[in-house]
């Protein structure tokens, strides 16, 4: 069983939830950017956690075989043998299909998964593709998809047995809505931003700029400064948000250097830091405080809303 | 949360992480601190704990918000027993061999003009210390060396590289480094190192651990060239 990619429009790599335990020798984090949308895609093809596909720009793949997949992501326009299809849920394919996916803003992030997992063997305890480390995706090399690729399916026989819900109610999917403002939870050199920098940082705009990747996002927007200059290099939380000498900040993202000596001002919550992968550049956004307490029980609800939902 | 011991403060940092920082008197008895609560943390085998990652003064903590929150972390790290919180587990120590001068790593007449010494001075002094492994990162494999002798300590390039050739041996301010792989780089360049520190094609190996000991062992060329081969180190544009 295999699912060959046809065309793919700009970017394609494997994923799964990440590199768990080995930051401390360098590794990158690594895992999807919309971690949301993974663990959704996931859970509607029967698992929480398989090597998955996450894209930008537009994809045609071909099953070999009877198959089920689940698209997520935000804005994204599916055909099945080119009848329309719905995302958010399982769809089932007959051998010999034709999936097409375009999203509707280019840039934005989307995730394919098919019960079970492809077939990706893992390289640090994990299916992700990161290209600066030389390790994991199709070639084990840290290199992306490309169209002609050919990806197995890990154990096609799970698609007959598949008893969880194949749909989402309404209130699990994903509102991608930057109307409303991003959680900061302030942390690391919080102290050292006078408390007028902190109420500029959380009151004014921040634009998303095109100095965006998997590591990081740069912001444009009011320069805020840090009292300390001189830091020793320390471990970068996932969304932390530095700020270099110019003033402007920079999220760190999936996969960020493990170590770093700008100054933080806090870190994005968990909560809204899916919201925030999906920005674009030209983008509005603006920030919010939340404490650690808060954002971990929003975070904790989320997933309990998933969990009841699927039932385990 | 209240700092104890040599934790001087902590910091959150997300919801499921929480920084410590050391105190101590210079740079390497804070990160002798470090490396000492890394080891007794290790020796508690916590099911909360996703990472533990060291720095030079400070170590973060991610934990599972499924099972903890802050508090709960920072109770755990008050009661670590006394015993388990004197010593740091002995690191490994590596003698790592380096032909200085390499043509592809060679910025020693540079590091000479900077630093008023000849170039065998440089090698000399380079070579004839012992290193700690402050910190491990940036990239697979990456170790932070120190401290180097002040005599040695040039500033990092005003204009970083956007190549450096893997197994270059790197010196800036008083840290010195080995590239493990083919990356951007604003280090001063003094040899090359046949022993690779990172191996991606062969399960991701790497071989520096933070609180390690490093020392060099200056090699000629064609010392250099049989470890190489030995190694399977690829050089590129390297034959000169």
């Amino acid at each position: 069983m295999t699912v060959s990619i046809e065309y793919l429009g700009l970017a394609a790599i494997t994923v799964d939830a990440g590199r768990r335990g080995v930051q401390h020798q360098g590794f990158c984090q690594s895992g999807p950017m919309d971690a949301l949308a993974f663990e959704l895609a996931n859970r509607l093809v029967g698992q929480n956690n398989a090597p998955t596909l996450e894209v930008i720009g537009d994809l045609t793949l071909m099953f070999t075989s009877e198959c089920s997949l689940s698209i997520t992501g935000p804005d994204i326009c599916l055909w099945v043998n080119n009848e329309p299809a719905e995302v958010w849920q399982r769809v089932k394919v007959k051998a010999g299909s034709t999936v097409t996916i375009k999203p509707a803003r280019l840039g934005s992030r989307y995730y394919v998964a098919v019960p079970s997992g492809f077939d990706i063997k893992p390289a640090v305890g994990s299916a992700c593709t990161v290209k600066r480390e030389q390790i994991g995706g199709v070639n084990a090399n840290g290199s992306g998809l490309q169209a002609g690729d050919k990806l197995t399916v890990r154990d096609i026989s799970v698609n007959k047995c598949l008893s969880t819900p194949s749909v989402l109610p309404d209130y699990l999917i994903p509102a991608y809505d930057l109307s409303l403002p991003i959680a900061i939870v302030p942390g690391y050199q919080h102290t050292s931003f006078s408390s007028l920098a902190w109420q500029q940082f959380v009151s004014s705009d921040y634009e998303i700029t095109p100095q965006m990747d998997r590591m990081g996002v740069r912001l444009k927007g009011t320069v805020i400064k840090s009292q300390v200059s001189t830091l020793y290099s320390e471990a970068i939380a996932l969304g932390s948000v530095q700020i270099p000498p110019d003033g402007q900040p920079i999220v760190m993202m999936s996969d960020r250097q493990t170590l770093g000596g700008y100054p933080k001002v806090g870190t994005l919550a968990r909560c809204d830091l899916n919201r925030f992968a999906q920005c674009l550049p030209g983008d509005k956004i603006r920030f919010y405080q939340l404490d650690a307490a808060n954002a971990r029980a929003k975070w904790l609800l989320q997933q309990a809303s998933i969990t009841r939902w699927f039932g385990s | 949360m209240i700092p104890f011991g040599d934790i001087r403060d902590m910091q959150i940092a997300g919801e499921d992480g929480l920084i410590l920082y050391a105190s101590g008197k210079n740079l390497s008895d804070k990160n002798a601190a470090i490396q000492v609560l890394v080891s007794g943390i290790a020796g508690q085998k916590f099911e909360w704990l996703i990472e533990v990652i060291p720095s030079y003064d400070s170590v973060m903590l991610v934990f599972d918000m499924h099972q903890v929150d802050h508090h709960v972390v920072y109770q755990a790290l008050r009661s670590l027993k006394k015993g388990n919180t004197t010593s740091a587990s002995k690191g490994k120590h590596h003698i790592l061999p380096v032909w200085y001068g390499a043509p592809e790593a060679n910025d020693l007449q540079n590091v000479a003009n900077i630093t008023g010494l000849s170039e065998s001075d440089i090698i000399h002094i380079h070579s004839s210390n012992t290193y700690r492994a402050f910190a491990v990162g940036f990239a697979p494999g990456f170790a932070y060396l120190g401290e180097l002798n002040p005599a040695l300590s040039v500033p990092r390039m005003s204009q970083p590289r956007t190549k450096v050739p893997a197994g270059a041996v790197a010196i800036a301010d008083r840290q010195t480094a080995i590239y493990p792989s083919e990356s951007p780089g604003g280090w001063h360049l003094l040899g090359l190192c046949p022993v690779p520190l990172y191996r991606p094609a062969d399960g991701a190996k790497v071989l520096i651990n933070a609180g390690d000991t490093v020392s060099f062992k200056p090699i000629d060329q064609s010392t250099f060239e049989r470890l190489a081969t030995q190694y399977g180190l690829h050089r590129e544009g390297g034959k000169s």
